[in-house]
């Protein structure tokens, strides 16, 4: 009778439970990373048909924003660029530029609340480089 | 050996189970590892789910852009069809040796032939004259507005097309859907051209 008790010493059931407990943080951490790629992947998304909105915006009239008289780029760019705020994107000063130029870079950038490490400065980016033709 | 027949002859020795306290104990222990993995699997599950809307709704999105943006882009003019259909037309055949694909990836677009946009059933739905398919599910809300200018001869010139998406799955963020403009490129380019 007093070798007959034969079960697991404290010391193992607290590995074990160490162990499992890992295991399941590490489950957790995998869920919230799940969440953070999607979301990203989808704000990528959508910054890049935004981006290529602006260019098609210029495209669509071309020669009106080309002659810097008539102020067609300015108001195409002010327009973009209310519309990209309000969508809680940031636009970057430069890019596009202030003036019409035949090769343009169109930067995005938004931050990603997951991300926690940078919740609050800008931590995705995204620039699209255009070509416009010459209008005579 | 001995000591079993031992046991067997001998009724005295008790039967050699675990205690209420132990039993108690272990009951504790796996009741909490099991609650644990519950609650992780449910919220687990729930985050894939909304994981799989986001890239269902993402999968939309890309595919519906993209079709989009090479019927437009190709086209030689835009113009608004029954029920709030997009129909675009292209301007130009395709010089020899060029294919211009259709919204069905058709290769035989020249002069005239026309795409045709629409939602329906919450899904979008493109016609090549050819066949009419479903190109992209989940969509909601389709709308859009031409942009055109007056010519000299007070013709109006299409130059593009502004489109809205709605698209199940999306964030929260995004309530009145996507929009985005959409140029006739190949029109501004034969027009350059001449």
């Amino acid at each position: 009778m007093k070798q007959a008790e034969n079960g697991f010493t404290l010391f193992e059931v607290l590995v074990s439970m160490f162990i499992t407990g890992v295991a399941l943080l590490g489950l957790a951490q995998l869920e919230v990373y799940i969440l953070k790629s999607s979301q990203s992947s989808f704000n990528y998304t959508v910054a890049t048909i935004r981006a290529n909105s602006f260019v098609d915006a210029v495209w669509a009239d071309l020669c009106n924003a080309q002659s810097a008289s008539t102020g067609t780029y300015t108001i195409i760019r002010n327009n973009w660029r209310n519309e990209i705020s309000a969508a809680g994107m940031t636009v970057d000063d430069n890019n596009p530029p202030a003036a019409y130029a035949a090769s343009a870079a169109v930067t995005i950038s938004w931050s990603d609340p997951r991300f926690s490490e940078a919740a609050s400065t800008e931590n995705n980016k995204l620039t699209l480089t255009a070509r416009f033709p010459d209008c005579e | 050996m001995q000591s079993k027949q031992l046991n067997l002859k001998n009724n005295k020795i008790g039967q050699g189970g675990f205690t209420l306290i132990e039993l108690m104990v272990a009951m504790v222990i796996s009741l909490t590892l099991i609650f644990a993995c519950t609650v992780l699997y449910s919220s687990l599950k729930s985050s894939i789910s909304t994981a799989q809307e986001l890239a269902k709704a993402q999968e939309s999105l890309r595919g519906a852009y993209y079709l989009l943006s090479r019927s437009v882009r190709h086209a030689g003019s835009v113009a608004v069809g029954t029920s709030g259909a997009l129909i675009t037309t292209y301007g130009a055949s395709p010089a020899s040796g060029d294919k211009i694909y259709s919204c069905l990836g058709n290769d035989d677009r020249v002069s005239g032939s026309t795409d045709t946009y629409w939602s329906e059933d919450n899904d979008l739905y493109c016609d090549d004259e050819i066949d009419k398919q479903k190109i992209a599910l989940g969509v909601t809300g389709f709308t859009f507005t031409t942009i055109s200018h007056a010519n000299s001869t007070g013709d109006i010139i299409y130059d593009g097309v502004e489109v809205t998406m709605e698209i199940d799955g999306m964030p929260s963020s995004y309530a009145g859907g996507l929009t985005f403009t959409l140029a006739l490129r190949q029109k501004v380019l034969l027009e350059l051209a001449d």
